[in-house]
């Protein structure tokens, strides 16, 4: 019962987001996001603690979305990634990312100037990497209710930065911020190719999708549509490979799945990560690159583009164990009406009626200030 | 608008495979042959749809907004070249269906099949580069799956390459055309009216050299082709694997050529697209597991090659050879039948090969000479190695290399050279 009451409320809020995307189109793209995710790790199936914890992540979430005032959604953001720890471990390094975070908006706030954007972005950074981690460790909360926190950690992550390169547009570090996204890039796609575990698999997953937010900052203005439509393409691929891998350890796993719709789900997740033509979203990386061009950022952009193919890379060893035809199929888990419905749902979204996605975020992108 | 509107017979082509993928899925696990005859009843129909488009010359272009905030269309068309691809597309993808034995028809295959089919007939249609990345991914991704297990990374890793490498060289032209009209377009008849300076002509044909090179492959990358086909053994998967050799010398013609018809780049294609009918013929004994597998390793070379001597007809020679190739491994070895049937497939191959170098012997006569070396040695080993075919399907071989003789005197003008006449330029837009 109280799961149905947290979705009816999740529909409501999505509604909310529609009607307000006429006035605050940047919030509100945001806040759909953030709610679709939540609803999604609701109706999976989660405790009533895990319920509440995601929620509370979710309204700060979209609280930092609505904050114009960077002194009160950092520290906001630093206590919403909290909110992902079950256990005692690696506090101290969040900590430390958090402090930097938090001592990067002071220093601006005091002086300004390129080194205190650089600390802030650096700590929203690494307080996204531990977070992230530490949601999807161990199973604590299952694959989906991690992966929907994880992904309320992006948004938020990802409407401070795009914020701070909007407000801060002469001193903004944009050698820096394309070097740190080419790092978290590079880290994750690491982590696809070689990770045998899958928390570790999914994380590397989410830290790269995560990098592209920072790579597509020296995109300006015209970046930040196409930005935000790699973020929606990002939650979509990330929560179905939550649900598609949810029970399983290793890698080795996936290739005992038996239902083919799971297959088939996790196929569609692991080949929109890698934005791989023609999954959800490849084509928002064209207006993204010309974006990055015009500021003469090629080489970054050629890094990048390299990255990206190595992560579509790690991403295919999913599809490819998924569809082994050697060895017995043991695991008998289905995959859930949800997951084939979002399948299908972006799928179909991001085929059929992207102008009107592509629209939406263009309005927000315009209403970032 | 007129009423009624007139049938979009290009998209009707193009999606009806898709159509059929899907359809073939559903039939129950137990009722075996029924999918299959789903499956054949689709591919029939778009065999129908595309020699219908290849026959009316009013089916030249479909035209839909799809992204206009981005300048993305859905946009069809249909040059002289292409209306002669799609029937062969979708003679091959029939003929993959119909010579599947039992086992290997099952669903899965049988679905990839139909969404190679669609894939390719989409990369032939696409008047928008967008369009053609998504029919390119999505086919290298039904190629992979269909490939042998054994070789499929291998494979993915080759193809994924090319389709990263030709993202680039969309994403490179796409912000060409923004900053040089003002306004955003992935459409292909704006790519050939970019003005490009020298060096980035140079590095545009280098980038769309690397797609084929990586993609077709060449030499040094024949192999990768060669164990994937090694590592299958339905017939099938041959077939459709002589269609996908097609891809990215198609990318090659639709996109690079229109913007760098020459290059110094070009010597450098020439010698490795020389090299690799050579190289396969050469080390068949040692590398090659599967007799013939050689043959169709060499035919992205003498594709490339039947691309930048400006041949149509080269084209889609390998592709021919290829599919009959693919139709002798499916047949049963008959000891009874003579030597000729053997022969036919050695006559074949070097009688396209002709068709494709003598453009070339005047330009590059060290090229074409290579090149033919490679081809006798490789002709030679057909003879050494293939065994004999069954009566029935030589016949079939045969009344393939007469439909082939048939494209070349068509009134299209398959045997003209190709790039003479610009497919999707921008003359032809006005």
């Amino acid at each position: 019962v109280s799961t149905r009451i947290v979705l009816i409320l999740d529909a409501v809020a999505l509604l909310g987001t529609w009607v307000l995307s006429g006035t605050d189109a940047f919030p509100a793209f945001l806040a759909a996001l953030v709610v679709g995710a939540a609803a999604f790790a609701a109706s999976i199936g989660s405790s009533a603690d895990d319920l509440f914890r995601l929620h509370v992540a979710a309204s700060f979430a979209i609280g930092i979305a609505f904050m114009r005032e960077l002194s009160w959604a950092v520290p906001s953001y630093a206590v919403l990634g909290l909110l992902a720890w079950k256990g005692r471990e690696r506090t101290i390094p969040y900590l430390a990312a958090a402090a930097a975070a938090v001592t990067g908006v002071l220093w601006l706030e005091r002086e300004g100037g390129t080194g205190a954007l650089l600390l802030l972005l650096a700590g929203l950074a690494g307080t996204f990497l531990v977070a992230s981690r530490e949601a999807l460790r161990n199973s604590r909360f299952g694959f989906p209710t991690g992966m929907a926190f994880v992904l309320v950690l992006l948004v938020a992550a990802s409407s401070l930065t795009l914020r701070i390169e909007a407000w801060f547009p002469q001193g903004f570090p944009l050698h820096a911020a394309s070097t740190l996204g080419l790092l978290l890039l590079a880290l994750g796609a690491a982590g696809t190719l070689t990770s045998t575990r899958i928390p570790t698999f999914l994380t590397g997953l989410a830290l790269a999708r995560g990098a592209l937010a920072f790579l597509a900052l020296p995109g300006g203005a015209s970046g930040r549509a196409p930005a935000l439509l790699l973020l929606a393409a990002s939650g979509v691929s990330l929560l179905l490979l939550a649900a598609a891998l949810n029970g399983l350890e290793t890698l080795a796993d996936v290739s005992k799945l038996r239902s083919v719709a799971r297959r088939q789900v996790l196929t569609v997740g692991a080949l929109t990560a890698g934005s791989f033509p023609p999954f959800p979203g490849f084509f928002a990386l064209l207006p993204l690159s010309s974006a990055i061009s015009d500021r003469g950022l090629t080489g970054p952009l050629v890094v990048g583009a390299t990255l990206l193919f190595l992560l579509a890379l790690g991403s295919m060893r999913l599809v490819f164990r998924a569809w082994e035809t050697s060895g017995e199929r043991t695991i008998t888990g289905r995959i859930g009406i949800a997951a084939i419905a979002l399948a299908m749902a972006a799928a179909l979204g991001f085929s059929l009626l992207p102008s009107a996605l592509v629209e939406w975020a263009r309005a927000a992108a315009l209403s970032v200030l | 608008m007129p009423w009624p509107p007139a049938f979009p017979i290009l998209s009707a082509l193009l999606w009806t495979p898709a159509l059929g993928a899907i359809a073939s899925l559903f039939p129950r696990e137990g009722s075996h042959g029924r999918g299959r005859t789903v499956a054949l009843g689709f591919a029939a129909l778009a065999l129908l749809f595309a020699i219908a488009a290849a026959a009316m010359p009013e089916s030249g272009r479909e035209l839909h907004r799809y992204i206009p905030g981005l300048g993305f269309s859905y946009e069809l068309r249909l040059d002289s070249f292409g209306s002669i691809a799609v029937v062969w597309i979708a003679l091959l993808a029939l003929l993959a269906i119909l010579s599947g034995e039992t086992g290997e028809s099952d669903r899965s295959t049988t679905c990839l099949v139909l969404t190679t089919e669609t894939s390719l007939l989409g990369l032939v249609t696409a008047g928008d580069s967008v369009l053609f990345l998504g029919f390119y991914g999505s086919g290298a991704l039904a190629m992979t799956l269909l490939v042998g297990e054994a070789a499929r990374r291998r494979f993915f890793f080759f193809q994924s390459l090319g389709v990263a490498l030709a993202f680039v060289y969309v994403a490179a032209t796409y912000h060409m055309v923004w900053t040089q009209t003002g306004f955003p377009s992935s459409e292909i008849a704006r790519v050939s009216s970019l003005v490009v300076f020298p060096d980035e002509r140079e590095r545009l044909f280098l980038l769309g050299a690397s797609v084929l090179i990586f993609a077709a492959p060449l030499f040094p990358f024949v192999s990768s082709l060669e164990s994937a086909m090694s590592a299958s053994s339905a017939s099938a998967r041959w077939m459709l694997g002589a269609g996908w050799i097609l891809s990215a010398p198609l990318f090659f013609m639709r996109m690079v050529w229109s913007v760098t018809p020459l290059s110094g780049g070009a010597t450098f294609l020439f010698i490795l697209a020389g090299l690799s009918p050579l190289y396969s013929g050469l080390v068949q004994s040692r590398r090659f597991q599967a007799p013939g597998t050689f043959l169709l390793a060499a035919a992205p070379a003498i594709v490339s090659l039947g691309v930048l001597s400006f041949s149509r007809a080269g084209v889609l020679a390998m592709a021919v050879v290829g599919a009959m190739l693919a139709l002798w491994k499916a047949g049963p070895e008959n000891a009874r039948a003579g030597k000729l049937p053997r022969l036919v497939p050695a006559a074949a191959f070097l009688v396209t090969s002709w068709f494709v170098l003598e453009p070339l012997a005047r330009s590059s006569p060290t090229v074409v000479l290579l090149a033919a070396i490679g081809s006798l040695v490789l002709a030679i080993q057909l003879l050494r190695s293939l065994p004999p075919l069954t009566t029935k399907r030589t016949f079939v071989l045969l009344a393939l290399l007469l439909f082939w003789a048939f494209t070349l005197s068509h009134p299209s003008g398959l045997g003209s050279p190709a790039v003479t006449e610009a497919p999707f330029s921008a003359e032809e837009e006005e």
